[in-house]
């Protein structure tokens, strides 16, 4: 049920992404919305199936871009496991240390897209750092959403446990 | 959340299959940059399921341009169509103008067929500018006096028939009384039979037609003329229309009520008629005036 919602939250994500170019917003200035994702999973969830949900939304965003299959869910993936390692030793409740790791993680994953690409686009370090702030801003909104959707998922997911039980 | 204690066994367990996930990762690169049609597997599918967002986004985007576009061509309109406002009213007032200046043209001509049907006869044109001040009495103010020429006594006419009598004069003005008040009388006959009368006021719409012989034909619609006789109105000029007549057993005279040709109240332009002096210029005024 949590990954269902997630699922869906990654499509509006990618959606809006992709709808934020219609509005002529540079697209290093547009936030990497899954990125959040894949940040609130490791800091949240160490199991396979958010190793996997990292995975599935790198592809998903590999899908849309229709142009190769592999570097964003690689990237992803790498991302997922950094901060996984590294939730062990941060205070992920504090909001600053969630918005720093989140605009990293951007940095991060674009990064490593690059260097996964065959052919991927030059990257402008201000472009980037730029990406990795509105990123890291639009944490704000997102890990709030995210915590309240999966404390309701993990509610309605024991409920319907107890229910077939 | 804060309170998760993850097993350092599953951890690794994790992180050994995210290691797992990245070569296929790689694998799955290196794959479809050999095969680029599996990049566009699904590909077709995503985009399907974000065009409605795309959409919505595209409406909302055209709508806050059109209505940004809308306000900054605003700026600056206010002043444009005030500015429009006012050259729109003063050409509606120069149509205007120019349409009562056709109407006054037809009417000035219609007074120069009047002059040019009594040759020989000196006229005064004048324009009505007033009524009756006090409302008793069925008059009008015209705007030429003695230095035009114009007389106590003198006959007022119109192309559509008599008017009245001039009654006082100033300098620059005179005031005419109406056929139909009850103190005005004028010579008239009928233009059929020829009968004639004493056409009176009475103070309201209608005039009666007095001392007509009781053998004489009159017949409602017949037309009332002056008769000439008077030395005030031109000979032949259209009083009114005979609307009822009666008669009553052992009188010597008909009753004949007759409708004046002109409604009053529209008057704009009339003559002064010199008729009654025989020693006036022959010259008619109208160009002077």
């Amino acid at each position: 049920m949590r990954y269902v919602m997630l699922g869906m939250v990654a499509m509006l994500f990618v959606a809006l992404q992709t709808a934020l170019f219609l509005i002529d917003v540079p697209l290093w200035l547009v936030p990497q919305c899954l990125v959040c994702i894949v940040v609130f999973l490791a800091f949240y969830e160490c199991s396979f199936a958010a190793a996997l949900g990292a995975f599935c939304l790198g592809l998903l965003l590999d899908i849309a871009s229709g142009v190769s299959v592999g570097p964003w869910a690689g990237a992803y993936v790498f991302v997922f496991g950094f901060f996984l390692l590294l939730s062990q030793r941060l205070f992920i409740e504090s909001r600053i240390v969630l918005v720093i790791a989140t605009g990293v993680a951007a940095v991060m994953a674009t990064l490593l897209f690059c260097l996964f690409a065959v052919e991927s686009s030059s990257v402008g370090l201000g472009q980037l750092l730029a990406q990795g702030v509105a990123t890291a801003l639009s944490a704000l909104i997102v890990f709030p959403t995210l915590q309240r959707l999966w404390r309701q998922g993990v509610a309605d997911g024991q409920r319907w446990s107890a229910s077939v039980m | 959340m804060s309170s998760i204690r993850r097993d350092i066994h599953t951890v690794r367990s994790v992180l050994a299959v995210c290691v797992g996930l990245l070569l296929c990762a790689l694998f799955l690169t290196a794959y479809s940059s050999r095969n680029p049609h599996v990049a566009r597997v699904g590909s077709a599918m995503i985009s399907e399921l974000v065009m409605p967002v795309s959409q919505a986004v595209h409406y909302i985007r055209s709508t806050f341009i059109a209505t940004l576009d809308s306000y900054v061509l605003l700026v600056g309109t206010e002043e444009e169509n005030a500015k429009l406002r006012a050259e729109l009213d003063s050409l509606k007032t120069n149509v205007d103008l120019a349409h009562e200046l056709e109407i006054e043209n037809v009417r000035l001509r219609n007074l120069l067929a009047l002059v040019n049907a009594h040759k020989g006869t000196t006229v005064t044109a004048a324009s009505v500018i007033g009524g009756d001040p006090g409302g008793w009495t069925h008059s009008i103010a015209i705007n030429k006096g003695s230095s035009a020429g114009v007389e106590v006594g003198m006959g007022v006419i119109h192309p559509r028939g008599v008017v009245g009598q001039v009654v006082s004069v100033s300098s620059h003005g005179a005031r005419v009384l109406l056929v139909d008040d009850p103190a005005s009388s004028v010579d008239v006959l009928l233009q059929e039979s020829r009968a004639r009368g004493l056409l009176e006021g009475t103070g309201r719409e209608t005039t009666t037609m007095q001392f007509v012989d009781k053998s004489q034909l009159v017949k409602e619609g017949d037309r009332v003329v002056t008769s000439g006789m008077d030395l005030v109105f031109p000979k032949g000029m259209l009083v009114g229309f005979v609307r009822k007549v009666s008669y009553h057993v052992g009188d010597i005279f008909k009753q004949v009520e007759v409708r004046p040709s002109i409604e009053f109240s529209k008057l704009e332009e009339v003559l002064v008629v010199h008729v009654a002096r025989p020693t006036a210029s022959s010259s008619t005024n109208i160009g002077q005036n």
